[in-house]
């Protein structure tokens, strides 16, 4: 199985941004700029996600995405502030393939099978952003900065019971972090899903993909960031 | 040469256009039944589901146009779907009829929905899929396929002057825009 290699660009400001355990500071380029170079490297998808829409209660990355959509052709996922259907709408007109929701989603589950409905299920990756509290993995919001009740087996068995089509599920204890995977993590995953899932946080070579793989044979991608825009890698070194 | 776009609601038609501009082309969004025989070359898009496809070429006046059309037309996605005879989504739906054969639910032993880049098995070109549904015909229609999970399933078919591809190659790089390109040229 082809492993989707799929570049994460946190923007703000039009800048690629990027921190420890999602808190990002350090700006790396241009998202305009640095989505191209990972297309022409190789990447299988573009991630995208607004690192200040909860500041402002929506997404700011419309005009980008027009931008990077006229010049990658790859799927190319908007996240960040999406909270309506009108927002989902609006995402898929700009040329976008699909949508990453987490906070609006953990807020009102129902709003899964709206989505679905209206656009059917391949249009929607549900993000998890999941850290472990005393020994069980609990969903975080608002870019890790907020802990919701739920816990992440059970709010992944609710989210393919919604209809949902993949998920990307991020370790916060372990992204931008120099330890590898969250294998603990990805057992989890390797247990609780059926559909395609992606795995995020602390993938820095072919190795970690390959741990990942042995854990959780049937996952379908995973998400890169800090290991691209500082290592000095190139998607062929994880292939 | 008029290149075309049919432009529906449930269409993906702007990924479609930017990938034919990004390759040097002029290309025109078709919203108009009456124009569509005044282009050349004339790509089916679609997300969504196949009642719902249907649904929107019907109100739009589209079907008869499509049916008669003498260029060559390529249907992507759910615009390839709605080629076949049946579809099988959320009940049975009459399509277009244009290509014998149906469109049903993936077997359940993969992954719903297909999500990811698969090789074909004749033209070892490496494309982007994702559907929930795959379409079965007579193997004379069949021009290439992939194989997920030691299942094969149909990626391109063609009858005549139409073909339809079930991967997307408006998004699957530098060898889906050489697809395109060749439509257009062929």
């Amino acid at each position: 199985m082809w492993m989707r290699l799929i570049p994460r660009l946190d923007i703000k400001k039009g800048h690629v941004i990027k921190g420890i355990n999602l808190e990002g500071l350090r700006k790396v380029g241009l998202g305009v700029d640095l989505a191209n170079k990972y297309y022409y490297q190789g990447a299988d998808e573009i991630l995208l996600m607004d690192a200040v829409a909860s500041l402002y209660k929506r997404n700011n990355l419309f005009s980008l995405v027009d931008e990077i959509c006229e010049r990658c052709f790859i799927p190319i996922t908007l996240g960040g502030g999406i909270s309506s259907l009108h927002d989902v709408e609006r995402t898929m007109k700009s040329g976008c393939d699909k949508v990453s929701l987490n906070t609006a989603l953990l807020a009102k589950p129902e709003l899964i099978d709206d989505i679905v409905a209206e656009f059917g299920s391949q249009v929607l990756m549900i993000s998890i952003e999941a850290k472990r509290i005393d020994g069980v993995y609990t969903c975080y919001y608002n870019t890790g900065r907020d802990v919701s009740s739920r816990r992440v087996d059970q709010w992944i068995e609710e989210c393919i019971d919604r209809g949902a089509g993949e998920l990307s599920v991020t370790s916060i204890d372990y992204e931008g972090m120099k330890l590898g995977p969250d294998l603990e993590l990805t057992k989890l995953l390797n247990r609780s899903s059926t559909i395609p899932t992606i795995y995020h946080g602390g993938v820095r070579s072919k190795e970690h993909i390959e741990s990942l793989v042995n854990i959780f044979p049937k996952l379908s991608g995973v998400a890169i960031a800090s290991s691209l825009h500082y290592d000095f890698k190139e998607i062929e070194d994880f292939r | 040469m008029r290149i075309g776009i049919i432009d529906t609601k449930m269409s993906n038609s702007k990924s479609v256009f930017n990938a034919i501009t990004f390759l040097g082309y002029e290309v025109h969004l078709i919203t108009v039944p009456a124009e569509l025989k005044t282009f050349d070359k004339v790509i089916l898009p679609g997300v969504g589901s196949f009642p719902a496809g249907m649904k929107e070429l019907r109100e739009m006046n589209f079907i008869e146009p499509i049916k008669e059309f003498k260029g060559d037309l390529l249907g992507i996605c759910l615009g390839m779907q709605l080629l076949f005879e049946l579809g099988c989504e959320f009940g049975s739906h009459e399509g277009l009829g244009i290509i014998p054969g149906e469109v049903n639910k993936n077997p359940s032993i993969l992954l719903t929905p297909n999500i990811g880049w698969f090789e074909g098995t004749r033209s070892f070109n490496r494309y982007y899929f994702v559907h929930s549904y795959s379409a079965t015909t007579g193997k004379e229609y069949v021009k290439d396929t992939i194989v997920v999970d030691q299942i094969e399933l149909i990626s391109h078919v063609k009858k005549n002057n139409f073909q339809g591809v079930q991967f997307h190659p408006e998004k699957s790089g530098k060898v889906g825009l050489n697809f395109l390109k060749k439509f257009i040229n062929e």
